[in-house]
């Protein structure tokens, strides 16, 4: 058995019932503590502290959060802020073009594709015919693809509008929608 | 739980300055007592007691109403006391009293010739991380494992934090009795 410490008892017993009278000046400063009214920034605490503490269960704040962050993310997934890829290879004949340049052109569906044209985006062909563009909105577009100025290609091949058209009026749209386009492009022999 | 108390805690909870004011007054002097325990001097002790009743009013509705209210608002005072010195100390080493630990003899006489007011003085002298663990234990009565827990300590430093504080006041008990 633990013997009994007396110098402890001496302080629990000192002390155990042991009351004394505050200053009058702490209630007056709690008073102003507790009743002033809020500020801006105690508006707002005080409307966070009403949220936190006195409404409802916290898993209903986690639920909605998690609910909003969802949304945002569906939204930002799904909605015109996601962005696609436009890639493909050109081709001169049979052989993959050997440098050039790819434009993008966005079309508007307000007027005249031939009106609503602007340029939207320019690539660079590479070694093996490859070009891409990254970070393409939602919309209708024309792709132009050209050999690389004074190269072999130049002199046997026309600037060509995708697919195959020589004009910017008679090109095909790509669409881009929801999702990747692999757009493929053959250079128009002169 | 009275229902006296039960009824002063709603109003409190519907914010009756009267009732803060009532609640203030049944437990103000209970409190500061306890407080002047765990600080300093009487100015930090006041501090403290303003900042445990703000602790107290804004979160009344953590009160489950089960067990004693009293228990309850006494535990949020020892934890605002341990706070107000946590910002300050962190519990660091203090050796003020690290040398010549020994234990005195001390005389049931010596003892019962001490009043109140001066193991007020003795609590005061040492430094807070060995006041705040005295406190806990001697007159608390929290057993090491809850003081480790509610300091952030490990129970090893706890005990022998407490060893050197109880050390340290038998000391000062000896050379009163000389």
């Amino acid at each position: 058995m633990l013997e009994k410490d007396p110098i402890e008892d001496k302080f629990r017993s000192a002390f155990a019932d042991r009351e004394q009278e505050p200053p009058a000046r702490v209630w007056e400063n709690l008073d102003k503590a507790l009743h002033a009214g809020p500020g801006p920034a105690g508006f707002w605490t005080r409307i966070a502290d009403y949220f936190l503490f006195h409404g409802l269960h916290p898993v209903f704040y986690i639920t909605l959060g998690s609910v909003a962050i969802g949304l945002v993310a569906i939204t930002v997934y799904l909605g015109p802020m996601r962005h696609y890829v436009i890639r493909g290879h050109a081709f001169a004949g049979e052989k993959r073009l050997c440098r050039g340049t790819a434009e993008l052109f966005k079309v508007s569906d307000k007027t005249l594709p031939w009106d609503s044209v602007g340029h939207y985006s320019s690539a660079i062909i590479d070694n093996y015919g490859h070009f891409q563009f990254s970070r393409v909105r939602n919309g209708k577009y024309l792709l132009r693809t050209s050999p690389e100025k004074n190269s072999d290609a130049a002199s046997c091949y026309l600037s060509t509008w995708f697919d195959r058209h020589e004009r910017s009026d008679s090109a095909d749209l790509i669409i881009v929608e929801r999702g990747d386009i692999n757009a493929d492009a053959r250079l128009i022999p002169k | 739980m009275s229902q006296e108390d039960y009824d002063l805690l709603l109003r409190c909870l519907n914010r009756e300055v009267a009732a803060e004011y009532l609640m203030y007054r049944r437990y103000a002097p209970k409190m500061f007592a306890i407080c002047l325990r765990y600080a300093g001097n009487e100015m930090e002790a006041e501090d403290i007691l303003q900042n445990g009743f703000l602790r107290l009013f804004t979160h009344l509705h953590q009160f489950r109403f089960k067990g004693s209210l009293e228990g309850w608002i006494r535990k949020i005072f020892v934890t605002t006391a341990i706070n107000y010195y946590r910002m300050y100390f962190k519990f660091r080493r203090e050796d003020e009293f690290s040398t010549a630990l020994k234990d005195a003899t001390i005389t049931p006489e010596i003892l019962s010739a001490i009043s109140t007011q001066e193991l007020l003085d003795m609590i005061h002298s040492l430094p807070p991380g060995y006041r705040t663990i005295f406190n806990m234990y001697v007159i608390e009565e929290y057993n090491h494992k809850e003081i480790a827990g509610m300091l952030g300590i490990s129970v090893g430093t706890s005990k022998s934090q407490l060893h050197r504080a109880k050390s340290a006041v038998r000391q000062m008990i000896e050379k009163r009795g000389l």
